[in-house]
């Protein structure tokens, strides 16, 4: 459970990316942050697992109060909170594997690693965790041999051998074309839905954030201005979060998957 | 040239829109003015182009040798004895492959972790990476014939201060490459790997290295190659291999056997170029 209390952002510049942010994220939860570039969405999402520490307020994940958690003990609870990238963030060089190992990096010790030796159990789970995301066959092929959605889909599967309870999206399909885009959002509702991992995720695409997510959280501005179901999100509250009305259209990303077969 | 410098403006469907000044073209006139300025420095009736002695240098380097008889005829040595010499060279070039190899390995090995600690984007604390950094700028100021000196002062001659002064160098050269390197890699996976609760060792080892490690198999190699160049001038401080050999040519002035030390050591250097190339093609297909 993720719970926010008063949560401010302020940058070293003087910029306040987040102000006043208060939320509770339930367990299982399928999240969609939504808003104008610059409002404040990667922010808050960086502030969840502490890769962006908060100003002031009180955050809490999992119980811990992450503002008060050391080094080691940050680490201990990042290695159970999955992220996903729009750039995807591989290391481009290495295999397939080798970059999904890299989820199982915080449960071995620092000299394993420096020797690049990984239990065969973690190998294990890597390849169960490709499988997930139905690339098991790509497992030994260097990452830059793969297409963009193929990439994201590695990226996932490394969250995955993390074991996580939450995974981190940062506009997860931004880079990725209509089709691909669609397979990677099937991939995360069956995450969510059959491992009751929780997904917290950052969408350019309004459409895509409706169709997906169980829940919306709308920023604009570094402040929440919509915290609400799908249900509840129509065109007056799309106004809110976009400072104007938005057509059907720029809904982006407009392709309904039965349309294309 | 008045247009040459203005601010150019462009007119397009009735809006104005200014293109700024780029500064390139002063720092292009500046380096110009700078570089024939430095002609009326010098003194050009010293200048004499002799052409002919730079023929007559590389017929004496590479042809055998020349005698003067008694009726001051001149007779050359045979080719064989030309051949010989140079097959003879490889006990002092291999004491020099050696001495060069150890020393960039060692040079090499303490050069990786020392340019991850100069690197701005691995190491936050500005303060310790320009101490780094002017450490490496000191040591590279000392010429690698002083360095030599120096341990050769202290160590006596022999293979021991060669290396020392090779390993000194290949650090100092290898560091400064590194860092610069390092200074511009995607940083997207080292922040994958920090949100997978990694530490600082683990991000270096799974997200750093992989994306440096082909370079610095080029950058050691290259660096193998200065160090095999650079050991004819540590012959002169008596770090023994090819480099003595070498000199005891020059001051004997035998130039057939420095043409000689030349051929072979530019054959080892076309060696080396053509296992850099292995290597390099190699490591891109595996990893």
């Amino acid at each position: 459970m993720i719970k926010f209390v008063h949560v401010n952002k302020v940058y070293p510049n003087g910029f306040q990316a987040l102000t006043d942010i208060n939320l509770e994220i339930q367990d299982g939860e399928f999240v969609a942050i939504i808003g104008l570039s610059g409002a404040g969405k990667s922010t808050l999402l960086r502030t969840i697992n502490k890769m962006i520490p908060i100003t002031s307020g009180e955050a809490y994940v999992d119980g811990n109060d992450i503002s008060k958690l050391n080094k080691k003990e940050l680490r201990m609870l990042r290695r159970t909170i999955g992220m996903v990238f729009q750039s995807f963030n591989l290391v481009k060089r290495s295999s397939v594997i080798n970059n999904v190992l890299a989820g199982r990096v915080a449960y071995n010790s620092t000299l394993s690693t420096m020797f690049g030796i990984f239990p065969k159990s973690d190998k294990m789970l890597a390849l169960e965790a490709l499988d997930k995301v139905n690339i098991l066959e790509k497992a030994f092929v260097r990452a830059d041999q793969l297409s963009g959605g193929q990439q994201q889909r590695v990226a996932l599967a490394r969250a995955l051998s993390q074991q996580p309870h939450l995974i981190l999206a940062d506009e997860p399909v931004a880079s990725l074309d209509p089709i691909t885009t669609l397979d990677v959002m099937d991939d995360f509702k069956r995450i969510n839905e059959s491992m009751k991992i929780t997904i917290i995720a950052n969408m350019h695409h309004v459409d895509l954030a409706l169709q997906y997510a169980h829940r919306i959280i709308g920023l604009k501005e570094g402040k929440i201005v919509f915290d609400g179901p799908v249900s509840a999100v129509n065109d007056e509250i799309l106004l809110q979060i976009y400072g104007r009305p938005i057509s059907e259209k720029e809904k982006l990303g407009v392709v309904e998957k039965e349309a294309l077969v | 040239m008045k247009h040459w410098f203005s601010t150019k403006t462009f007119e397009v469907n009735g809006k104005t829109i200014r293109q700024p000044f780029g500064k390139v073209k002063i720092y292009l006139l500046i380096f110009v003015l700078f570089f024939v300025g430095s002609f009326a420095f010098i003194n050009t009736d010293q200048f004499v182009f002799q052409i002919n002695q730079l023929f007559k240098i590389i017929e004496a380097l590479f042809r055998p040798r020349s005698f003067n008889d008694i009726h001051g005829n001149t007779t050359y040595d045979t080719w064989a004895h030309y051949f010989e010499y140079m097959w003879n060279l490889r006990h002092v070039l291999f004491y020099t492959i050696k001495m060069c190899f150890i020393g960039t390995f060692v040079g090499s090995v303490f050069a990786i972790p020392f340019s991850l600690f100069c690197a701005n984007n691995v190491n936050s604390n500005h303060w310790v990476v320009q101490i780094a950094r002017a450490i490496l700028n000191f040591i590279r100021t000392i010429p690698t014939l002083v360095i030599a000196l120096i341990a050769v002062f202290f160590l006596g001659l022999g293979y021991f201060p060669g290396i020392i002064a090779i390993s000194i160098f290949s650090f100092s050269i290898l560091s400064k490459m590194l860092y610069e390197v390092i200074e511009t890699i995607d940083m997207g996976p080292c922040e994958a790997l920090e949100s997978c609760g990694a530490n600082k060792l683990k991000v270096i080892k799974l997200a750093i290295m992989p994306q440096i490690m082909p370079i610095i198999w080029g950058y050691v190699l290259y660096i193998f190659e200065i160090n095999i160049r650079a050991s004819v001038i540590l012959g002169y401080v008596g770090a023994g291999g090819i480099g003595q050999e070498m000199q005891d040519a020059m001051e004997l002035r035998r130039y057939d056997k420095v043409g000689a030390i030349l051929i072979v050591l530019m054959l080892l250097v076309m060696v080396l170029q053509f296992v850099v190339g292995k290597v390099r093609g190699h490591y891109d297909e595996a990893a």
